[in-house]
């Protein structure tokens, strides 16, 4: 990607687009992520102190590798419900536990860094390609297989990530927040899937900085989900509900979940799906711009 | 506007001014501002990690303009309601697409520089003067008329931004915080009108710094709109609903739009007008302060 003042893909309004429906005249596809996430006990951990070791922040998001995971594994088993997994690749080397239990339920693993301690921006420049490669090399050997989608810590990139990630084989990528559709993206001779991550129900947002009840993020969900299914009508969107084992994985937290998607499974026309499979759609379907 | 003890214009209070009357009766004013933002990908975002790029960040608003900026002409459009676009001139070029929507509709137009990352207050006075007097021009191409009307980006001023705009033909301006009634502004020999856009309702405010839900968004808006209603029965006020197409445009947020919407519209003495309408009205009626 070069420094350009728009990105690196055409302005397409919504309203102008081909009109497409998911499988079985699916109105909205729905990917369900988990973020299997490694924070180094030796570094500085985001949002904390800034100081090493900083106890109460890091010990906070290693319950939700130890505890809080177990129950969305649980949640999702009851609805029937594949995740797509954002995976830190230093988490293989800690909690292979955890991974093995989302390979059981086949769900779908995407690179996410090596820690998310560290965005890509944060990386020195020279050391950026190499993060990349070695991130997926170590998920590929804990998994069996090549992650085919990515999504930055943070969301971030460098002018360069979108080269790269392309140069590895990734095929989709889920850092550019701005649309409820997938949409083509360039990567130098290359053209990557957009798939939305979006304004969508994203549990860290809503409890760390809007500082929401859980009754208020189940509202989130369903008010989000209500709103696109509406819309789906005409041509199919896209809805992610992120989640994070140590905000949404904690007691008092997790029965919102189930709430939540009580409403979406009664609903014709939700389409639970992972990233690969709503890309792979969207590929097929003709729709693409 | 020369640094003075108070602003650059009279003190009047809401008690002791001329009787302000709409048309038909109406109580209040009501203009809606959709603010249509530009920003360059290749340039610092406010509020971002301030590196270029901040992928989250500019994507995040650019959401605004692929998706969420139908989702409220549709709502203005399903109760007949003209908004008024604040639009950046950087957008004319980026989204004419927009611009065309904006026009089929007959919406009032107000300046609001040229990019939402670049506030006048940051600005040299050559640099700042160029500015808007490049974003009026290039409005004025775009939309075949030159707007009468401006809002800085953020707000913000200078102490020489009052005389530019004088000096470039602006009648009126929405900087002012300060009331609830427009009242005129002396600059220089020219006599500007500040029109209320109610700086305590804006939805990103709302949203992204008090972090409310949309059901207290909802509640904010409908009990701001009561209490303007019940005292614009002695004299006329004005009510501003300022939306940004990346806060509110999202899915989990466009019903409270939806809701504050058929709230007021269940009223009979509401004037639904644009920014010029309400100006012009108010010059004319004699009762200026």
């Amino acid at each position: 990607m070069k420094p350009q003042p728009y990105g690196p893909f055409p302005y397409v309004p919504i309203t102008r687009r081909p009109e497409f429906n998911w499988p079985d005249g699916g109105r909205v596809a729905i990917w369900v992520m988990a973020n299997f996430e490694y924070f180094p006990f030796d570094q500085p951990v985001p949002d904390g102190s800034g100081l090493v070791p900083d106890v109460p922040t890091w010990s906070r998001r290693d319950y939700g590798n130890r505890i809080g995971v177990f129950r969305i594994f649980d949640v999702l088993d009851d609805y029937g419900i594949r995740a797509t997994v954002t995976l830190n690749s230093d988490h293989c080397d800690v909690h292979q536990e955890v991974i093995d239990e989302a390979l059981k339920r086949d769900w779908e693993i995407m690179g996410h860094g090596e820690s998310n301690s560290r965005a890509m921006h944060e990386i020195p420049p020279e050391d950026e390609q190499r993060a990349i490669h070695d991130s997926l090399a170590r998920i590929e050997k804990s998994t069996g297989a090549r992650p085919r989608g990515w999504m930055g810590p943070g969301m971030h990139e460098t002018w360069n990530t979108l080269d790269y990630l392309a140069a590895e084989g990734i095929e989709y990528v889920a850092d550019w927040i701005n649309d409820d559709q997938c949409c083509l993206i360039d990567a130098g001779d290359k053209k990557l899937v957009s798939l939305p991550y979006g304004e969508n129900p994203h549990d860290k947002a809503a409890f760390t900085r809007y500082r929401f009840t859980p009754d208020d993020f189940a509202l989130m969900i369903t008010d989000h989900f209500d709103v696109l299914h509406r819309e789906g009508g005409s041509s199919g969107r896209v809805m992610t509900i992120a989640l994070h084992p140590f905000v949404i994985g904690l007691p008092h937290r997790i029965g919102c979940l189930r709430k939540a998607l009580d409403h979406i499974v009664a609903h014709d026309g939700a389409w639970f799906a992972t990233g690969g499979e709503i890309v792979d759609h969207f590929l097929e379907s003709g729709a693409t711009f | 506007m020369k640094p003075e003890f108070y602003g650059p214009f009279a003190y009047t209070s809401i008690r002791n001014r001329p009787r302000i009357k709409w048309p038909n009766g109406a109580r209040i004013a009501l203009w809606v501002i959709p603010c249509l933002e530009h920003f360059a990908l290749d340039q610092p975002m406010p509020e971002g990690t301030r590196k270029v790029p901040d992928i989250p960040t500019w994507s995040k608003r650019d959401y605004g303009n692929r998706v969420g900026i139908f989702r409220i002409i549709d709502a203005l459009d399903r109760h007949g309601i003209r908004g008024t676009a604040a639009v950046n001139s950087d957008l004319c070029d980026a989204h004419p697409e927009i611009m065309e929507e904006v026009l089929k509709r007959k919406w009032g137009v107000i300046a609001h520089g040229e990019s939402n990352s670049r506030f006048l207050n940051r600005m040299e006075p050559a640099e700042e003067q160029r500015a808007i007097h490049d974003a009026l021009a290039r409005i004025e191409k775009s939309t075949g008329t030159r707007p009468r009307g401006w809002m800085g980006p953020g707000m913000q001023q200078t102490a020489n931004t009052m005389e530019y705009l004088a000096a470039e033909g602006i009648e009126y301006v929405a900087d002012w915080l300060n009331d609830d009634q427009p009242y005129m502004i002396g600059v220089g020999n020219e006599r500007l009108v500040a029109l209320p856009y109610g700086g305590e309702t804006h939805d990103k405010g709302v949203f992204m710094r008090l972090f409310f839900t949309p059901a207290q968004y909802q509640k904010m808006i409908t009990d701001q709109f009561d209490v303007l209603y019940r005292e614009g029965a002695e004299s006329g006020r004005v009510m501003a609903l300022q939306l940004h197409p990346y806060v509110i445009g999202v899915p989990h947020r466009i019903q409270a739009l939806e809701r504050v919407l058929e709230h007021i519209c269940s009223h009979d003495d509401v004037w639904f007008a644009t920014g010029d309408e309400i100006v012009d009205h108010y010059l004319d009626s004699g009762a200026t302060f």
